[in-house]
């Protein structure tokens, strides 16, 4: 391939990858679930899952992408042949579908950004607010498009003048930020109540099963393994840069960003509300906590007004830094096609902003997409696996994951992960959403025009792998067309 | 708060954070073969 671009230095692809995984589900998802499944006592399982699901994948994605140099669909017709291409294109429907709305996430954060900066959020309702906002239309259409804006031009700049250069920036802030929010949280009178629900292990919570499928969720869905981003970045690794130190980077970066957005969120909540007003708010769901109760939480804060602000810039650049690599995947795809990026580029955007307006104008659009093509992802993942153990997990292992440059080792626990411990993951975290899917809508759990139940899952995946299946072999051939020229 | 919220805390913080930073170290600083 010619005029292959690869990161310019380590610091610039470990920048990249934290970008693609610390996002808003670190900071919206992890405290909620952490602080509902049994504090310290979830985070055993989540520690324990980062090491059977979201290592093995992260590995598998980098050693996938550096070893075939293609995009999601053009890797696994590389690696597992052409009529496997529908596999790739399944890992990269999934995760096109959630950039299509993550646009949209993308979007509220700035606007809470920008309202907590110019004082605008100061002395409302919260709940009023959010609710005025995102029914006016033109206001979440606005930031989403800003968004998607904003993330292409990044992508256009290519991969170290746009991606490494953003995330060079974006990432760093974000970590200062958390730190700065979560010393302040600690610091409150009263907030050794959170820390407590934090840190304090309730043990008897490791006896119940949601405790340990609640953390394997979250590992599957905050490292960013399985979604075929690293496998996207992966391309761009020099032959040098080692494989497994770069995902355990990555994996222990997420982790961390994790426990400081548990410990900005948790001990203010219970600092400042009433123990059942705090755990009020870590029901009231990702959109609830972040832009109902924070600004509640900022407003009888002292310096309230500083913090929401360094709060949601935190929050705004995890979620632009996740854009970015979700938009390259996608452009990574047509440019497999030979279509070069500034087009290429032009057309994701211009489809971002299409595909994402259902999202930004209803609620209920954008929640039926997160369930469906979250639940999607867990797919991706055993596709991932299933196309290493399909390559040969033992030839996988000794070609594509331990290279001669390579300094750290996997071992043989490395095939046993990928060719067992992950399908066994997927089937027990897979029939478990679908069983509490079932539950959540007893009567209708097959109507396909529900908003969160089975039912509209299969007919949602299923149209995506009928179409995957009738254009497998045109896919197949697309995605590894050469360049027509060296692409910047 | 108590010793053993004290303990939990600073255990699961140095294995996060002590295996972020010292892979982290690492990347940046190996030497190529």
């Amino acid at each position: 391939m010619k005029g292959q671009e690869t990161f310019s230095s380590r610091w610039g692809l470990i920048a990249a990858g934290l970008g693609m995984a610390v996002g808003t589900g670190n900071l919206w998802r992890f405290p909620r679930i952490a602080a509902q499944n049994g504090g310290a006592a979830f985070l055993i399982p989540w520690m324990v899952f980062l090491f059977t699901w979201s290592l093995p994948l992260l590995i598998a994605e980098f050693a996938i992408g550096r070893g075939m140099r293609r995009g999601v669909v053009g890797s696994f017709t590389r690696l597992v042949g052409p009529r496997y291409a529908w596999m790739g294109g399944w890992v990269a429907v999934v995760t096109v579908m959630i950039l299509f709305y993550y646009s949209v996430v993308t979007g509220w954060t700035l606007k809470y950004l920008v309202a907590s900066l110019t004082g605008e959020l100061r002395g409302v309702e919260p709940g009023e607010y959010w609710s005025a906002y995102v029914e006016s239309g033109w206001g979440p259409v606005l930031f989403h498009v800003i968004a998607a804006l904003l993330g292409g031009f990044v992508i256009l700049q290519g991969v170290v003048k746009g991606i490494e250069r953003a995330n060079k920036i974006l990432i760093p802030s974000l970590f200062v930020l958390l730190i700065v929010a979560a010393v302040r949280s600690v610091s409150l009178p009263g907030a050794e109540r959170g820390l407590e629900f934090l840190f304090n292990p309730d043990l008897s919570s490791l006896a119940h099963y949601r405790t340990w499928l609640e953390a394997l969720s979250q590992s599957a869905w905050s490292t960013g393994a399985g979604w075929g981003l690293i496998l996207t970045y992966g391309m761009y690794l020099r032959r040098t840069d080692d494989v497994v130190l770069n995902s355990t980077t990555i994996g222990f970066g997420d982790h961390s960003a994790s426990l400081l957005a548990g410990m900005a969120v948790l001990p203010a909540a219970f600092a400042i509300l009433a123990p059942a007003e705090a755990m009020d708010a870590m029901r009231a769901g990702n959109v609830g906590l972040m832009f109902i109760w924070i600004p509640q939480l900022f407003a009888r804060m002292p310096g309230g007004d500083v913090f929401q602000a360094i709060f949601f810039l935190a929050l705004f650049c995890a979620a632009l830094s996740s854009l970015i690599a979700l938009i390259e995947l996608a452009t990574r795809v047509l440019m497999d096609a030979a279509v070069p990026r500034r087009p290429a580029v032009a057309l994701v955007t211009g489809a971002v902003i299409v595909f994402g307006l259902p999202s930004a104008l209803s609620q209920s659009f954008f929640a039926n997409q997160d369930w469906v093509w979250g639940v999607g992802l867990m797919i991706s993942g055993l596709f991932i696996a299933l196309a290493a153990t399909m390559y040969g997990q033992a030839r996988f292992r000794t070609e594509l994951v331990e290279g001669d440059a390579d300094d750290l080792r996997v071992g043989r626990y490395y095939e046993w992960a990928l060719k067992y411990l992950v399908p066994v993951q997927f089937a027990m975290m897979f029939s478990w959403w679908m069983y509490q899917a079932a539950s959540w809508d007893p009567e209708g759990w097959w109507n396909p025009f529900h908003v969160e139940n089975v039912g509209t899952c299969l007919l949602q995946w299923g149209v995506a792998l009928a179409l995957l299946l009738l254009f497998n072999r045109r896919m197949a051939a697309a995605s590894i067309r050469e360049e027509p020229e060296a692409q910047a | 708060m108590s010793t053993r919220t004290w303990v939990v805390m600073i255990v699961l913080l140095t294995i996060n954070w002590g295996g972020f930073i010292a892979a982290l170290l690492y990347s940046l600083t190996r030497k190529e073969k």
